[in-house]
């Protein structure tokens, strides 16, 4: 546990990275069933209610069979029954994507909340089963972090293998061809003999399992109970996670897990005034890692001299702060989220090539391309 | 009806004295037969009772002016829109034809007259995302193979792996065609798909869509050169304003005539170029180099275009056109040389200051970079200069002042549209390139860059475009003339170069050309490729 605090890494240590991997687990399977929605041409405000409606249920159907399987399963149904209503609005009756979204998450929030209040109003809060650690024989004897990376809840492997899952279906099928081409320019594909009404309504639900598997995630391994509107903006943290991640699914990995570990530091250092000298050393490496990936990753046309600079800048002051420990008391609030701001705002830098599907939030109507 | 007569009179007899086995299949059931079709949009009747008949083995032509209803009446074909009245027949059989999946399936397979292609992808994935036997991966390798296995046998240069957004117009045309070839139909619907392919590429073309038919494959045709038709169609079908004007056999019918049936007007397919006194020099280049990845795609180009001159560029499509025009209005910056325009260095990266300095540009994709599809047709022509005091004051636009200008454009281009509020994607391709027209000469350039100006215009509108090219160039202005139609370039310019792997080697007066010379100027190419 403690390699990393040894090496003055001080919060950084691996029970951080252990709580950053379940915190990134909900964000992640949101994000990567929206990342295809999205890809798709559908964009879902409502994620946040696909995942409010996916706890609940899970919630719910655990509490009465006692079967986590069947809460799960019950999860997922009730996301991707309110996805069938979005797709119904957007991609039949065409209508706004922005407005059915924040249609949805006012249905979810209300809906939940009102059954929630109906069925367990008079009860005593219950605290349901949740799913157990599953450890990877060998590696998860390796010293420090084979616990930490290979001895988790099974649907948190899940969410790591989506990742690659999802780069395999949108690069390398002739589904996932359909996917970019229905996002990018659906008269192309429908020309092709594509149907664009179909691939947009999987999309979504898709979008809708997976992020209400992400909702249910919360009852089932993190909490074990139900709360109204318990998903406390994840949904929201599963969009940005998409387009931090320039809509690629290793892109929202990173994105996903930096949320996820900022979570995690919050939790561990609740309150605590004085900035940690490992900060300034998060700090400096993620401005040279910005500063490696520009090098490397020759952008085309210009070098950005002033991200250059500016990143030099920050790297560099990073390393003197984090060698000199000067004593510097800011309200925790804000330091905590200095880590996450920096990698935000590199993210959003790299972003400036990346595209957004071109017809994103825009209905398909045939000759009108 | 004395022409439906005709058409029918002359399926019977056969279309082609040759076409033997596979025309007298075709007169006993058409490949494809239209009955009074009809489809309405808002504020115009596109199709108006079109009947057509395609016979097995036959290519038929189809003419019409922009906006005449040959991309509408097509689109309802393969599917894509569905039509208010009349009957379709594949085979002899009354179809529904509810998407174009279900088109794929009756065997029709169709080359958009826009672009149906993924920019972001690369042309193998393009290629792919058409239907195919294998479902589940997407067989790239494959498909890479038969594509470079297609376009050496077709004569048909593309790049399997290129990003589509990176292609040219004239290579992105090639893999539409290619894509319909991959596919293989048994009724193929050509909608305009020489616009921007080259003579030799259009022969072998020509060719192949002969040996097609010849197998008992129909094919739909539909271009505004005329030329191209004589070469090989067996007989054309005319329409105007929604309306079948005529069929007729092409061995029965030539050019003038044609154009006639066309416009419903007698019209000159030959311009008379102009004398004026050219003046001073508006815009200098000298010495002009782009290298980009270390390819060099323009070396060290020289030359001047003067008040009241037309300077043209020859040359195949893909020899550095596309960049220079880029570079000229600021879109690249070059790595070297120096662009001066009325005297006045441009040397930042900036087109606003090009349109500022009174440059004007018709540029090579009107979808692409001409106009805005979504705004409307008003928004269209005045987007370059809506900060004018004549219409907007404090950046506050006078509607009404807008609406009067857009309208007076509208009129005196004669682009065809129900109104100046309609979106611009509601025009017919012919007349968004109109409106791209008025915007840029309507207000008074001191310099044009027309590149491939006449693209995709029929035969009245062509001729309009060089009335309107001329009167520029009567007042003064100067105007540079990009083309890859020889017959454009020697009838309209007064000198000329021609444009060969990014250089340009001899400018030649207009009087001293001929086709011959230039042909050799330009074969220079051909071995160096
Ligand atoms: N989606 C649409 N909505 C409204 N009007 C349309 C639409 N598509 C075409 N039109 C109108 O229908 C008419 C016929 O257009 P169409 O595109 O078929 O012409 P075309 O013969 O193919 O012309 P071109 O040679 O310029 O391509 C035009 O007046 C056009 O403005
Ligand atoms: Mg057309």
């Amino acid at each position: 546990m403690t390699v990393l605090a040894d090496l003055g890494f001080g919060p950084f240590d691996t029970a951080w990275l252990a709580t950053a991997l379940v915190l990134t687990t909900p964000i992640l399977l949101a994000a990567v069933g929206e990342l295809i929605s999205e890809r798709a041409g559908v964009l879902n405000v409502g994620l946040e209610g696909f995942m409010l409606a996916g706890a609940f249920f899970a919630y719910l159907a655990t509490w009465g069979t006692g079967s986590l399987v069947v809460g799960v399963l019950a999860g997922i149904v009730g996301g991707m029954l309110l996805a069938t209503v979005m797709a119904l609005l957007c991609v039949e009756a065409k209508a706004d994507q922005i407005v059915s979204g924040v249609g949805i998450n006012l249905v979810a929030f209300g809906l939940t909340a009102y059954l929630f209040d109906e069925i367990f109003g008079d009860l005593a809060q219950t605290v349901v089963p949740t799913v157990g650690n599953v450890s990877i024989p060998l590696v998860s004897k390796i010293p420090e972090f084979g616990g930490v990376l290979f001895e988790q809840d099974p649907i948190l492997y899940l969410s790591f293998l989506l990742v690659p899952a999802a780069w395999f279906l949108l690069y390398r099928t002739k589904w996932g061809l359909a996917i970019r081409a229905a996002g990018e320019m659906p008269a192309a594909a429908d020309t092709a003999g594509i149907s664009i009404r179909r691939i947009r309504w999987m999309a979504v639900l898709t979008a809708g399992g997976l992020a209400a598997l992400g909702g249910a995630y919360l009852v089932i391994v993190e909490v074990a109970i139900f709360r109204q509107g318990m998903t406390a903006g994840r949904g929201f943290l599963a969009l940005v996670a998409v387009i931090f991640g320039r809509w690629h699914p290793f892109g929202v990995l990173g994105a996903a897990f930096v949320l996820g570990a900022t979570d995690a530091l919050q939790l561990r250092l609740a309150d605590d005034d004085q900035v940690p000298q490992a900060v300034w050393g998060v700090v400096a490496i993620i401005a040279a890692a910005f500063l490696v990936h520009q090098v490397l990753v020759r952008q085309r046309g210009e070098p950005r001299w002033t991200a250059l600079a500016l990143a030099s800048l920050v790297a560099v002051s990073g390393i003197v702060l984090f060698a000199t420990t000067p004593h510097v008391d800011l309200p925790s609030q804000v330091w905590r989220s200095l880590p996450y701001l920096l990698a935000l705002v590199v993210l959003a830098s790299a972003v400036a090539k990346a595209r957004m599907p071109s017809k994103l939030t825009l209905p398909y109507i045939r000759g009108e391309g | 009806m004395t022409n439906r007569g005709a058409a029918r009179e002359e399926l019977a007899t056969g279309t082609r004295a040759a076409g033997s086995r596979a025309a007298a299949d075709g007169q006993a059931v058409p490949a494809l037969e239209l009955v009074g079709i009809s489809k309405a949009f808002p504020g115009v009747l596109a199709n108006d009772g079109v009947s057509l008949r395609v016979a097995r083995g036959e290519i038929l032509g189809l003419l019409g002016e922009n906006g005449a209803g040959k991309t509408t009446l097509m689109n309802i074909v393969y599917g894509l829109y569905q039509p208010d009245g009349g009957e379709i027949l594949v085979g002899g059989e009354r179809v529904a034809i509810r998407s174009p999946q279900h088109a794929v399936e009756l065997g029709i397979g169709m080359v958009h007259q826009h672009f149906m292609l993924v920019p972001d992808m690369t042309v193998a994935e393009n290629v792919a995302l058409s239907p195919s036997r294998s479902p589940g991966l997407s067989r790239l390798d494959d498909v890479t193979r038969s594509l470079e296995e297609l376009s050496s046998r077709f004569g048909l240069e593309v790049e399997p792996t290129a990003v589509v957004e990176d292609l040219p117009v004239g290579a992105c045309q090639r893999v539409e065609i290619i894509k319909l070839l991959h596919r293989g139909a048994d009724l193929l619907i050509l909608d305009e798909p020489t616009a921007a392919l080259t003579p030799p590429e259009w022969r072998e073309l020509s060719a192949f869509l002969r040996s097609l038919a010849d197998r008992g494959s129909s094919v739909i045709f539909i271009t505004h050169k005329l030329d191209e038709l004589f070469g090989v169609a067996d007989r054309c079908t005319v329409l105007r304003d929604g309306r079948v004007v005529g069929s007729v056999p092409i061995s029965e019918t030539d050019k003038p005539s044609l154009a006639r049936m066309m416009v419903g007007r007698e019209i000159t397919l030959r311009v008379d170029r102009p004398m004026v006194e050219p003046g001073e020099p508006v815009l200098e280049v000298d010495g002009l180099t782009l290298v980009e990845d270390g390819r060099t795609i323009l070396e060290d180009v020289d030359f001047r275009v003067r008040a009241g001159e037309v300077f043209g560029v020859a040359g195949v499509g893909g020899n550095g056109q596309n960049e220079l025009v880029e570079v000229l209005i600021g879109l690249r910056s070059a790595t070297a040389g120096e662009i001066r325009l009325g005297g006045r260095r441009l040397d930042r990266l900036d087109p606003s200051e090009f349109v500022r300095q009174g440059g004007a540009v018709i540029p090579e994709d009107r979808q692409h970079e001409g106009v805005a599809l979504e705004l409307s047709v008003l928004d269209n022509l005045l987007m370059r200069e809506f900060d004018r005091p004549s219409f907007s004051r404090w950046g506050v636009i006078d509607p009404d002042k807008a609406r009067g200008r857009a309208e007076r454009l509208v009129a005196e281009y004669d682009v065809r549209t129900p109104g100046v509020g309609v979106p611009m994607r509601q025009l017919s391709g012919g007349n968004q390139q109109k409106a791209v027209l008025a915007r840029e000469l309507g207000r008074d350039p001191r310099l044009v860059i027309a590149f491939q100006p006449t693209r995709g215009l029929d035969v009245g509108a062509i001729e309009f475009v060089y009335r309107k090219l001329n009167e520029q160039k009567r007042a003064g202005v100067a105007i540079l003339l990009i083309s890859f139609e020889l017959d454009e370039i020697l009838s309209m310019t007064d000198r000329f170069t021609v444009m060969v792997g990014g250089r340009f080697p001899r400018v030649l007066e207009a009087d001293e050309a001929d086709p011959e010379t230039v042909g050799l100027l330009m074969g220079g190419e051909a071995e160096r490729a």
